[in-house]
Protein backbone atom coordinates (compact mmCIF):
# COMPACT_ATOMS: atom_id res chain seq x y z
CA UNK A 1 0.00 0.00 0.00
CA UNK A 2 1.92 3.08 -1.14
CA UNK A 3 1.37 5.84 1.34
CA UNK A 4 2.31 9.44 0.98
CA UNK A 5 3.11 11.33 4.17
CA UNK A 6 0.14 13.57 3.52
CA UNK A 7 -2.23 10.64 3.32
CA UNK A 8 -0.85 9.27 6.53
CA UNK A 9 -1.44 12.57 8.25
CA UNK A 10 -4.93 12.76 6.92
CA UNK A 11 -5.85 9.31 8.04
CA UNK A 12 -4.36 9.72 11.49
CA UNK A 13 -5.89 13.09 12.20
CA UNK A 14 -8.74 13.05 14.67
CA UNK A 15 -12.06 14.53 13.60
CA UNK A 16 -11.77 18.05 14.85
CA UNK A 17 -8.04 18.35 14.58
CA UNK A 18 -6.31 21.29 12.96
CA UNK A 19 -5.84 20.95 9.26
CA UNK A 20 -2.54 19.64 7.99
CA UNK A 21 0.07 22.35 7.91
CA UNK A 22 0.01 24.63 4.97
CA UNK A 23 2.68 23.58 2.62
CA UNK A 24 3.32 24.78 -0.84
CA UNK A 25 2.94 21.72 -3.07
CA UNK A 26 6.53 22.06 -4.26
CA UNK A 27 8.01 21.66 -0.78
CA UNK A 28 6.87 18.10 -0.20
CA UNK A 29 9.10 16.32 -2.71
CA UNK A 30 11.99 18.49 -1.68
CA UNK A 31 11.63 17.40 1.91
CA UNK A 32 11.64 13.74 0.97
CA UNK A 33 14.69 14.19 -1.17
CA UNK A 34 16.52 15.90 1.65
CA UNK A 35 15.77 13.04 3.96
CA UNK A 36 16.93 10.35 1.59
CA UNK A 37 20.06 12.06 0.38
CA UNK A 38 21.22 12.63 3.87
CA UNK A 39 23.97 10.07 3.92
CA UNK A 40 25.56 11.06 7.18
CA UNK A 41 24.60 7.90 8.91
CA UNK A 42 23.42 5.78 6.04
CA UNK A 43 24.09 2.15 6.68
CA UNK A 44 24.74 2.46 10.37
CA UNK A 45 21.56 4.26 11.15
CA UNK A 46 18.52 3.70 13.10
CA UNK A 47 15.40 1.98 11.96
CA UNK A 48 12.59 4.33 12.67
CA UNK A 49 12.75 7.61 14.42
CA UNK A 50 9.58 9.07 13.07
CA UNK A 51 7.25 6.17 13.38
CA UNK A 52 4.93 8.46 15.22
CA UNK A 53 4.80 11.01 12.45
CA UNK A 54 2.39 13.73 13.51
CA UNK A 55 1.52 11.75 16.60
CA UNK A 56 4.23 13.24 18.71
CA UNK A 57 4.91 10.95 21.60
CA UNK A 58 1.42 10.93 22.87
CA UNK A 59 1.37 7.27 23.60
CA UNK A 60 -1.78 6.86 21.58
CA UNK A 61 -1.94 3.40 20.04
CA UNK A 62 -0.89 3.83 16.44
CA UNK A 63 -3.33 2.40 13.96
CA UNK A 64 -2.47 -0.81 12.21
CA UNK A 65 -0.39 0.43 9.35
CA UNK A 66 2.82 -0.59 7.72
CA UNK A 67 5.60 1.91 8.12
CA UNK A 68 7.80 0.32 5.53
CA UNK A 69 6.32 0.02 2.12
CA UNK A 70 6.71 -3.65 1.16
CA UNK A 71 7.04 -2.77 -2.54
CA UNK A 72 9.70 -0.10 -2.44
CA UNK A 73 11.23 -0.79 0.95
CA UNK A 74 10.97 2.88 1.86
CA UNK A 75 9.31 4.33 4.91
CA UNK A 76 6.41 6.72 4.84
CA UNK A 77 8.69 9.73 4.82
CA UNK A 78 10.92 8.31 2.09
CA UNK A 79 13.72 6.99 4.27
CA UNK A 80 15.27 3.58 4.09
CA UNK A 81 14.46 1.35 7.08
CA UNK A 82 17.74 1.94 8.89
CA UNK A 83 18.32 5.48 7.84
CA UNK A 84 18.34 8.22 10.38
CA UNK A 85 16.47 11.45 10.03
CA UNK A 86 18.36 14.57 9.16
CA UNK A 87 20.27 15.95 12.11
CA UNK A 88 20.94 19.57 12.80
CA UNK A 89 22.77 21.02 15.75
CA UNK A 90 23.44 24.63 16.52
CA UNK A 91 25.23 26.04 19.52
CA UNK A 92 24.60 29.35 21.29
CA UNK A 93 20.98 29.98 20.34
CA UNK A 94 19.92 31.60 23.62
CA UNK A 95 22.01 34.70 24.08
CA UNK A 96 21.71 35.12 27.82
CA UNK A 97 22.19 31.50 28.88
CA UNK A 98 25.61 30.18 29.90
CA UNK A 99 25.29 27.48 27.30
CA UNK A 100 22.56 26.68 24.81
CA UNK A 101 21.86 24.57 21.78
CA UNK A 102 19.24 23.73 19.22
CA UNK A 103 18.96 20.12 18.11
CA UNK A 104 16.81 18.79 15.31
CA UNK A 105 16.11 15.21 14.34
CA UNK A 106 13.89 15.42 11.32
CA UNK A 107 10.85 17.38 12.36
CA UNK A 108 11.57 17.07 16.06
CA UNK A 109 13.12 20.29 17.24
CA UNK A 110 14.38 21.01 20.74
CA UNK A 111 16.14 23.91 22.45
CA UNK A 112 18.26 23.36 25.54
CA UNK A 113 19.70 26.05 27.78
CA UNK A 114 22.17 25.58 30.61
CA UNK A 115 22.54 28.01 33.52
CA UNK A 116 25.46 27.39 35.82
CA UNK A 117 27.54 26.26 37.54
CA UNK A 118 26.27 28.86 39.98
CA UNK A 119 25.49 29.17 43.64
CA UNK A 120 22.85 26.75 44.90
CA UNK A 121 19.61 28.74 44.87
CA UNK A 122 17.60 26.59 47.23
CA UNK A 123 19.87 25.17 49.90
CA UNK A 124 17.27 22.57 50.83
CA UNK A 125 17.77 20.82 47.51
CA UNK A 126 21.45 20.31 48.08
CA UNK A 127 21.90 16.70 49.10
CA UNK A 128 25.64 16.37 48.94
CA UNK A 129 27.85 19.42 49.28
CA UNK A 130 30.78 17.67 47.61
CA UNK A 131 29.01 17.35 44.26
CA UNK A 132 27.31 19.81 42.00
CA UNK A 133 23.53 19.78 42.03
CA UNK A 134 22.14 19.04 38.57
CA UNK A 135 18.57 20.07 37.85
CA UNK A 136 16.51 19.69 34.75
CA UNK A 137 13.16 20.86 33.48
CA UNK A 138 11.50 19.61 30.32
CA UNK A 139 8.71 21.59 28.76
CA UNK A 140 6.68 21.14 25.63
CA UNK A 141 5.37 24.14 23.75
CA UNK A 142 1.60 24.22 23.33
CA UNK A 143 2.05 24.18 19.59
CA UNK A 144 4.62 21.38 19.47
CA UNK A 145 2.22 18.55 18.68
CA UNK A 146 -0.12 18.16 15.75
CA UNK A 147 -3.31 19.08 17.54
CA UNK A 148 -3.06 21.92 19.92
CA UNK A 149 -3.71 21.19 23.56
CA UNK A 150 -3.13 23.16 26.67
CA UNK A 151 -1.67 21.05 29.39
CA UNK A 152 -0.93 21.93 32.97
CA UNK A 153 2.75 22.33 33.66
CA UNK A 154 4.51 19.57 35.44
CA UNK A 155 2.34 16.72 34.23
CA UNK A 156 3.57 13.20 34.83
CA UNK A 157 5.12 12.70 31.45
CA UNK A 158 7.16 15.91 31.66
CA UNK A 159 8.26 15.09 35.18
CA UNK A 160 9.39 11.65 34.09
CA UNK A 161 11.31 12.96 31.11
CA UNK A 162 12.91 15.70 33.25
CA UNK A 163 14.09 12.98 35.60
CA UNK A 164 15.41 10.80 32.78
CA UNK A 165 17.35 13.69 31.26
CA UNK A 166 18.74 14.74 34.63
CA UNK A 167 19.95 11.26 35.48
CA UNK A 168 21.47 10.75 32.05
CA UNK A 169 23.32 14.06 32.11
CA UNK A 170 24.42 13.64 35.72
CA UNK A 171 26.15 10.43 34.70
CA UNK A 172 28.42 12.30 32.31
CA UNK A 173 28.99 15.57 34.20
CA UNK A 174 32.02 15.60 36.49
CA UNK A 175 29.95 16.83 39.42
CA UNK A 176 32.77 16.39 41.98
CA UNK A 177 34.72 19.21 40.32
CA UNK A 178 32.02 21.75 41.14
CA UNK A 179 31.09 21.33 44.80
CA UNK A 180 28.40 23.51 46.37
CA UNK A 181 27.15 24.66 42.98
CA UNK A 182 24.12 24.12 40.84
CA UNK A 183 23.68 23.44 37.15
CA UNK A 184 20.27 23.98 35.58
CA UNK A 185 19.34 22.34 32.31
CA UNK A 186 16.16 23.57 30.66
CA UNK A 187 14.81 21.79 27.63
CA UNK A 188 12.04 23.23 25.52
CA UNK A 189 10.39 21.16 22.81
CA UNK A 190 9.36 23.32 19.86
CA UNK A 191 8.20 20.48 17.65
CA UNK A 192 7.48 16.92 18.69
CA UNK A 193 7.62 14.33 15.97
CA UNK A 194 8.81 11.23 17.73
CA UNK A 195 12.07 10.72 19.59
CA UNK A 196 11.76 13.86 21.73
CA UNK A 197 13.46 12.11 24.62
CA UNK A 198 16.50 11.35 22.51
CA UNK A 199 16.56 14.79 20.94
CA UNK A 200 16.39 16.42 24.38
CA UNK A 201 19.39 14.50 25.63
CA UNK A 202 21.41 15.37 22.54
CA UNK A 203 20.45 19.04 22.86
CA UNK A 204 21.37 19.00 26.55
CA UNK A 205 24.79 17.51 25.75
CA UNK A 206 25.49 20.24 23.21
CA UNK A 207 24.32 22.95 25.60
CA UNK A 208 26.46 21.59 28.46
CA UNK A 209 29.48 21.52 26.18
CA UNK A 210 28.71 25.08 25.10
CA UNK A 211 28.56 26.14 28.75
CA UNK A 212 32.01 24.61 29.24
CA UNK A 213 30.90 22.19 31.91
CA UNK A 214 33.40 19.37 32.40
CA UNK A 215 32.04 16.02 31.23
CA UNK A 216 33.40 12.49 31.16
CA UNK A 217 32.21 11.89 27.65
CA UNK A 218 29.64 13.00 25.16
CA UNK A 219 26.37 11.31 25.99
CA UNK A 220 24.06 10.89 23.04
CA UNK A 221 20.72 9.24 22.66
CA UNK A 222 18.80 7.61 19.90
CA UNK A 223 15.60 5.66 19.77
CA UNK A 224 14.88 2.68 17.60
CA UNK A 225 11.87 0.60 16.99
CA UNK A 226 11.20 -2.62 15.30
CA UNK A 227 8.65 -1.94 12.72
CA UNK A 228 10.80 -2.84 9.81
CA UNK A 229 11.93 -6.08 11.38
CA UNK A 230 8.68 -7.27 12.77
CA UNK A 231 6.55 -5.43 10.31
CA UNK A 232 4.00 -4.94 13.02
CA UNK A 233 2.62 -1.53 13.64
CA UNK A 234 2.88 0.01 17.05
CA UNK A 235 6.00 -1.96 17.72
CA UNK A 236 8.13 -1.47 20.78
CA UNK A 237 10.21 1.65 21.06
CA UNK A 238 13.70 1.46 22.52
CA UNK A 239 15.54 4.59 23.65
CA UNK A 240 19.21 4.28 24.46
CA UNK A 241 21.58 6.80 26.01
CA UNK A 242 25.19 6.05 25.32
CA UNK A 243 28.62 7.30 26.41
CA UNK A 244 30.45 6.86 23.14
CA UNK A 245 34.11 6.82 24.12
CA UNK A 246 33.61 4.86 27.30
CA UNK A 247 31.28 2.48 25.48
CA UNK A 248 28.70 2.53 28.24
CA UNK A 249 24.94 2.61 28.18
CA UNK A 250 23.53 5.18 30.60
CA UNK A 251 19.90 5.08 29.63
CA UNK A 252 17.74 2.27 28.38
CA UNK A 253 14.02 2.43 28.03
CA UNK A 254 11.66 0.11 26.23
CA UNK A 255 7.91 0.16 26.30
CA UNK A 256 6.73 -3.24 25.09
CA UNK A 257 7.57 -6.90 25.24
CA UNK A 258 10.13 -8.24 22.87
CA UNK A 259 12.01 -11.51 22.33
CA UNK A 260 15.55 -11.37 23.70
CA UNK A 261 17.35 -11.93 20.39
CA UNK A 262 15.35 -9.25 18.59
CA UNK A 263 16.02 -6.90 21.45
CA UNK A 264 19.75 -7.27 20.93
CA UNK A 265 19.43 -6.35 17.25
CA UNK A 266 17.35 -3.31 18.08
CA UNK A 267 19.66 -2.17 20.82
CA UNK A 268 22.66 -2.54 18.54
CA UNK A 269 20.90 -0.39 15.98
CA UNK A 270 20.14 2.25 18.60
CA UNK A 271 23.76 2.20 19.77
CA UNK A 272 24.94 2.61 16.18
CA UNK A 273 22.62 5.58 15.98
CA UNK A 274 24.08 7.04 19.18
CA UNK A 275 27.59 6.70 17.79
CA UNK A 276 26.62 8.44 14.58
CA UNK A 277 25.00 11.26 16.55
CA UNK A 278 28.09 11.55 18.74
CA UNK A 279 30.21 12.00 15.61
CA UNK A 280 27.84 14.67 14.42
CA UNK A 281 27.82 16.47 17.78
CA UNK A 282 31.60 16.41 17.83
CA UNK A 283 31.63 17.98 14.39
CA UNK A 284 29.27 20.73 15.53
CA UNK A 285 31.41 21.45 18.58
CA UNK A 286 34.64 21.47 16.57
CA UNK A 287 33.09 23.79 14.04
CA UNK A 288 32.00 26.08 16.87
CA UNK A 289 35.48 26.04 18.38
CA UNK A 290 36.99 26.90 15.02
CA UNK A 291 34.60 29.79 14.66
CA UNK A 292 35.49 31.06 18.14
CA UNK A 293 39.18 30.77 17.30
CA UNK A 294 38.70 32.83 14.15
CA UNK A 295 36.88 35.47 16.15
CA UNK A 296 39.69 35.60 18.67
CA UNK A 297 42.33 36.02 15.98
CA UNK A 298 40.59 38.98 14.40
CA UNK B 1 16.40 39.31 38.39
CA UNK B 2 19.20 41.49 37.14
CA UNK B 3 22.04 42.00 39.55
CA UNK B 4 23.45 45.48 39.07
CA UNK B 5 25.87 47.46 41.18
CA UNK B 6 25.22 51.07 42.18
CA UNK B 7 27.77 52.24 39.62
CA UNK B 8 26.10 50.31 36.82
CA UNK B 9 22.69 51.65 37.76
CA UNK B 10 24.06 55.18 37.76
CA UNK B 11 25.70 54.58 34.37
CA UNK B 12 22.45 53.31 32.81
CA UNK B 13 20.39 56.20 34.19
CA UNK B 14 23.03 58.77 33.25
CA UNK B 15 23.25 57.39 29.72
CA UNK B 16 19.51 57.61 29.24
CA UNK B 17 19.48 61.18 30.51
CA UNK B 18 22.14 62.08 27.92
CA UNK B 19 20.40 60.23 25.07
CA UNK B 20 23.19 57.68 24.71
CA UNK B 21 22.35 54.27 26.11
CA UNK B 22 24.78 51.58 27.21
CA UNK B 23 24.58 49.78 23.86
CA UNK B 24 25.06 53.00 21.91
CA UNK B 25 21.42 53.50 20.99
CA UNK B 26 19.45 56.69 21.34
CA UNK B 27 16.36 56.84 23.53
CA UNK B 28 13.85 56.21 20.76
CA UNK B 29 15.83 53.67 18.79
CA UNK B 30 14.96 49.98 18.50
CA UNK B 31 17.52 47.20 18.48
CA UNK B 32 18.10 45.36 15.23
CA UNK B 33 15.11 43.19 14.46
CA UNK B 34 15.23 39.93 12.55
CA UNK B 35 12.24 37.96 11.36
CA UNK B 36 11.77 34.39 10.17
CA UNK B 37 8.47 32.95 8.98
CA UNK B 38 7.20 29.39 8.76
CA UNK B 39 9.42 28.17 11.61
CA UNK B 40 6.82 25.70 12.96
CA UNK B 41 5.50 23.69 10.00
CA UNK B 42 2.77 22.07 12.11
CA UNK B 43 1.04 25.42 12.61
CA UNK B 44 -1.02 27.31 10.06
CA UNK B 45 1.28 30.25 10.47
CA UNK B 46 4.34 30.95 12.56
CA UNK B 47 7.10 33.47 13.01
CA UNK B 48 10.24 33.97 15.02
CA UNK B 49 11.23 37.50 15.95
CA UNK B 50 14.54 38.51 17.43
CA UNK B 51 15.04 41.92 18.99
CA UNK B 52 18.66 41.99 20.10
CA UNK B 53 18.98 39.07 22.54
CA UNK B 54 15.21 38.75 22.97
CA UNK B 55 13.74 35.92 20.94
CA UNK B 56 10.09 34.94 20.69
CA UNK B 57 8.12 32.50 18.56
CA UNK B 58 4.46 32.99 17.70
CA UNK B 59 2.25 30.40 16.08
CA UNK B 60 -1.29 30.50 14.78
CA UNK B 61 -3.35 27.33 14.68
CA UNK B 62 -6.84 27.18 13.24
CA UNK B 63 -9.36 24.59 14.32
CA UNK B 64 -12.96 24.19 13.28
CA UNK B 65 -15.33 24.88 16.13
CA UNK B 66 -18.73 26.21 17.00
CA UNK B 67 -19.38 29.93 17.34
CA UNK B 68 -20.66 31.11 20.70
CA UNK B 69 -24.40 31.57 21.12
CA UNK B 70 -24.00 35.26 21.85
CA UNK B 71 -22.11 35.94 18.61
CA UNK B 72 -23.25 33.41 16.02
CA UNK B 73 -21.69 35.44 13.21
CA UNK B 74 -18.18 35.58 14.61
CA UNK B 75 -15.25 33.23 14.96
CA UNK B 76 -13.11 32.98 18.07
CA UNK B 77 -9.52 34.01 18.72
CA UNK B 78 -7.56 33.22 21.84
CA UNK B 79 -4.06 34.22 22.79
CA UNK B 80 -1.75 32.33 25.12
CA UNK B 81 1.77 33.16 26.17
CA UNK B 82 4.35 30.91 27.76
CA UNK B 83 7.78 31.89 29.00
CA UNK B 84 10.20 29.04 28.54
CA UNK B 85 12.66 28.41 31.37
CA UNK B 86 15.39 28.51 28.71
CA UNK B 87 14.88 32.29 28.71
CA UNK B 88 15.61 32.68 32.42
CA UNK B 89 15.87 30.27 35.34
CA UNK B 90 13.18 32.27 37.16
CA UNK B 91 10.62 30.92 34.67
CA UNK B 92 11.20 27.40 35.95
CA UNK B 93 8.19 25.42 37.15
CA UNK B 94 5.28 27.68 37.91
CA UNK B 95 7.55 30.69 38.11
CA UNK B 96 6.52 31.97 34.71
CA UNK B 97 2.77 31.82 35.28
CA UNK B 98 2.22 35.27 36.68
CA UNK B 99 4.46 36.96 34.16
CA UNK B 100 2.99 34.97 31.25
CA UNK B 101 -0.50 35.91 32.34
CA UNK B 102 0.46 39.58 32.47
CA UNK B 103 1.83 39.47 28.93
CA UNK B 104 -1.16 37.46 27.77
CA UNK B 105 -3.70 39.94 29.14
CA UNK B 106 -1.81 42.88 27.66
CA UNK B 107 -1.77 41.21 24.23
CA UNK B 108 -5.45 40.32 24.44
CA UNK B 109 -6.27 43.89 25.31
CA UNK B 110 -4.31 45.20 22.37
CA UNK B 111 -5.33 42.65 19.75
CA UNK B 112 -8.75 41.27 20.60
CA UNK B 113 -10.77 44.36 21.43
CA UNK B 114 -13.76 44.35 23.77
CA UNK B 115 -15.89 41.47 25.02
CA UNK B 116 -18.26 41.77 22.08
CA UNK B 117 -15.33 41.37 19.72
CA UNK B 118 -15.77 44.93 18.52
CA UNK B 119 -12.53 46.65 17.73
CA UNK B 120 -10.59 43.43 17.32
CA UNK B 121 -7.52 43.65 15.14
CA UNK B 122 -8.56 40.47 13.39
CA UNK B 123 -11.86 40.61 11.56
CA UNK B 124 -13.77 37.96 13.50
CA UNK B 125 -16.59 37.74 10.99
CA UNK B 126 -14.08 36.57 8.38
CA UNK B 127 -13.58 33.44 10.50
CA UNK B 128 -17.16 32.29 10.18
CA UNK B 129 -17.82 29.29 7.95
CA UNK B 130 -21.55 28.63 8.51
CA UNK B 131 -23.51 31.18 10.54
CA UNK B 132 -24.18 29.85 14.03
CA UNK B 133 -22.82 26.39 13.17
CA UNK B 134 -19.20 26.28 12.13
CA UNK B 135 -16.41 28.78 12.56
CA UNK B 136 -12.66 28.84 12.81
CA UNK B 137 -11.11 29.00 16.26
CA UNK B 138 -7.76 30.70 16.06
CA UNK B 139 -5.25 29.80 18.73
CA UNK B 140 -2.37 32.21 18.92
CA UNK B 141 0.53 30.94 21.01
CA UNK B 142 3.50 33.02 22.00
CA UNK B 143 6.63 31.40 23.37
CA UNK B 144 9.48 33.38 24.88
CA UNK B 145 12.69 31.51 24.10
CA UNK B 146 15.25 34.09 25.13
CA UNK B 147 14.54 37.15 27.18
CA UNK B 148 16.39 40.45 27.20
CA UNK B 149 13.63 42.93 27.83
CA UNK B 150 10.77 44.32 25.78
CA UNK B 151 8.98 40.99 25.50
CA UNK B 152 5.59 42.56 24.85
CA UNK B 153 6.68 44.45 21.75
CA UNK B 154 8.51 41.41 20.43
CA UNK B 155 5.51 39.14 21.02
CA UNK B 156 3.11 41.55 19.32
CA UNK B 157 5.45 41.86 16.35
CA UNK B 158 5.80 38.08 16.14
CA UNK B 159 2.03 37.64 16.25
CA UNK B 160 1.59 40.21 13.52
CA UNK B 161 4.09 38.43 11.29
CA UNK B 162 2.65 34.99 12.13
CA UNK B 163 -0.83 36.18 11.17
CA UNK B 164 0.41 37.44 7.85
CA UNK B 165 2.09 34.05 7.36
CA UNK B 166 -1.14 32.23 8.22
CA UNK B 167 -3.16 30.43 5.60
CA UNK B 168 -6.62 29.28 6.59
CA UNK B 169 -7.70 26.26 4.53
CA UNK B 170 -10.59 26.90 2.22
CA UNK B 171 -13.74 25.14 3.43
CA UNK B 172 -16.43 23.79 1.15
CA UNK B 173 -19.75 23.40 2.86
CA UNK B 174 -22.42 21.16 1.47
CA UNK B 175 -25.66 22.33 3.00
CA UNK B 176 -28.13 19.60 3.72
CA UNK B 177 -31.82 20.05 3.04
CA UNK B 178 -32.88 20.23 6.65
CA UNK B 179 -31.47 23.27 8.36
CA UNK B 180 -31.04 21.79 11.82
CA UNK B 181 -28.68 19.08 10.62
CA UNK B 182 -24.97 19.54 11.07
CA UNK B 183 -23.53 20.88 7.84
CA UNK B 184 -21.00 18.72 6.09
CA UNK B 185 -17.65 20.39 5.96
CA UNK B 186 -14.90 19.62 3.53
CA UNK B 187 -11.54 21.15 4.38
CA UNK B 188 -9.34 21.74 1.39
CA UNK B 189 -5.67 21.00 1.83
CA UNK B 190 -4.58 22.84 -1.26
CA UNK B 191 -6.38 26.15 -1.22
CA UNK B 192 -5.65 28.63 1.51
CA UNK B 193 -7.03 32.01 2.34
CA UNK B 194 -4.73 34.72 3.58
CA UNK B 195 -5.61 37.13 6.31
CA UNK B 196 -5.94 40.81 5.99
CA UNK B 197 -3.36 41.83 8.56
CA UNK B 198 -3.13 45.47 7.60
CA UNK B 199 -5.06 46.51 10.69
CA UNK B 200 -3.13 44.32 13.12
CA UNK B 201 -1.28 46.72 15.39
CA UNK B 202 2.24 46.68 16.76
CA UNK B 203 2.93 47.47 20.37
CA UNK B 204 5.42 50.14 21.32
CA UNK B 205 6.41 50.18 24.98
CA UNK B 206 7.81 53.37 26.39
CA UNK B 207 9.75 52.69 29.54
CA UNK B 208 10.25 55.60 31.89
CA UNK B 209 13.65 55.74 33.52
CA UNK B 210 14.28 58.87 35.55
CA UNK B 211 12.77 61.84 33.75
CA UNK B 212 13.01 60.33 30.29
CA UNK B 213 11.43 57.45 28.47
CA UNK B 214 12.99 54.96 26.10
CA UNK B 215 11.76 52.37 23.61
CA UNK B 216 12.88 48.74 23.41
CA UNK B 217 14.45 48.56 26.86
CA UNK B 218 16.86 45.74 27.66
CA UNK B 219 16.34 43.83 30.89
CA UNK B 220 19.04 45.93 32.61
CA UNK B 221 17.21 49.07 31.61
CA UNK B 222 13.86 47.57 32.59
CA UNK B 223 15.19 46.93 36.07
CA UNK B 224 15.62 50.72 36.44
CA UNK B 225 12.18 51.68 35.19
CA UNK B 226 9.61 53.52 37.26
CA UNK B 227 6.71 52.77 34.96
CA UNK B 228 6.06 51.70 31.40
CA UNK B 229 3.27 52.49 28.98
CA UNK B 230 2.53 50.06 26.14
CA UNK B 231 0.62 51.56 23.27
CA UNK B 232 -0.64 49.46 20.40
CA UNK B 233 -0.86 51.40 17.19
CA UNK B 234 -1.95 50.20 13.79
CA UNK B 235 -0.75 51.23 10.37
CA UNK B 236 -3.15 54.17 10.21
CA UNK B 237 -1.84 55.63 13.43
CA UNK B 238 -4.92 54.60 15.41
CA UNK B 239 -4.51 53.53 19.02
CA UNK B 240 -5.87 50.02 19.61
CA UNK B 241 -5.02 49.51 23.23
CA UNK B 242 -3.07 50.88 26.13
CA UNK B 243 -1.47 49.29 29.16
CA UNK B 244 0.46 50.89 31.95
CA UNK B 245 2.76 48.82 34.11
CA UNK B 246 4.95 49.67 37.04
CA UNK B 247 4.15 51.24 40.37
CA UNK B 248 5.02 54.88 39.87
CA UNK B 249 2.30 57.32 38.97
CA UNK B 250 2.40 59.34 35.77
CA UNK B 251 1.22 62.85 35.14
CA UNK B 252 -1.69 62.73 32.62
CA UNK B 253 0.10 65.20 30.35
CA UNK B 254 3.12 62.87 30.26
CA UNK B 255 0.85 60.03 29.15
CA UNK B 256 -0.49 62.09 26.23
CA UNK B 257 3.05 62.99 25.33
CA UNK B 258 4.06 59.31 25.45
CA UNK B 259 1.15 58.31 23.22
CA UNK B 260 2.11 60.79 20.54
CA UNK B 261 5.74 59.67 20.71
CA UNK B 262 4.63 56.03 20.47
CA UNK B 263 2.57 56.86 17.40
CA UNK B 264 5.56 58.47 15.79
CA UNK B 265 7.93 55.60 16.66
CA UNK B 266 5.44 52.94 15.58
CA UNK B 267 5.45 54.27 12.02
CA UNK B 268 9.15 53.49 11.64
CA UNK B 269 8.79 50.22 13.50
CA UNK B 270 5.98 49.02 11.23
CA UNK B 271 7.94 49.86 8.10
CA UNK B 272 11.03 48.03 9.38
CA UNK B 273 8.87 45.05 10.38
CA UNK B 274 7.15 45.03 6.98
CA UNK B 275 10.39 45.00 5.05
CA UNK B 276 11.82 42.27 7.31
CA UNK B 277 8.64 40.22 6.85
CA UNK B 278 8.82 40.54 3.08
CA UNK B 279 12.45 39.48 3.13
CA UNK B 280 11.63 36.51 5.37
CA UNK B 281 8.75 35.40 3.15
CA UNK B 282 10.98 35.65 0.11
CA UNK B 283 13.64 33.56 1.82
CA UNK B 284 11.18 30.87 2.93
Amino acid sequence: MPLSPRRLTASLAPLHSPPPPRQPPSSAPQKTRRATTHELIAGGGNPSLSRQQRLGERGRAPPAMEYVNPLTGFRVDGRRPNEMRQLKGEVGVVARADGSALFEMGNTRVIAAVYGPREVQNKGQQVNSKDALVRCEYRMADFSTGDRRRKPKGDRRSTEISLVIRQTMEASILTHLMPRSQIDIFVQVLQADGGTRAACINAATLALADAGIPMRDIVTSCSADLNYIEDSAGGPDVTVGFLTKMDKVTLLQMDAKLPMDTFETVMDLAIEGCKAIANYIREVLLENTRRLECQRDH
Amino acid sequence: MVGLSEGEKHFIRGGIAQDLRTDGRRRLQFRAISVETGVIPQANGSARVRLGATEVIATVKAELGKPSILHPDKGKVSIFVDCSPTAAPMFEGRGSEEFSAELCVALQRCLLGGKSGAGAAIDLSSLIVVDGKVCWDLYIDGLVVSSDGNLLDALAAAIKVALSDTGIPKVNVSLSATTDQEPEVNVSDEEFLQFDTSSVPVIVTLTKVGKHYIVDATSEEESQMSSAVSVSVNRHGQIRGLTKRGGAGLDPSVIFDMISVAKHVSRQFISVLDSETLAAEAAE
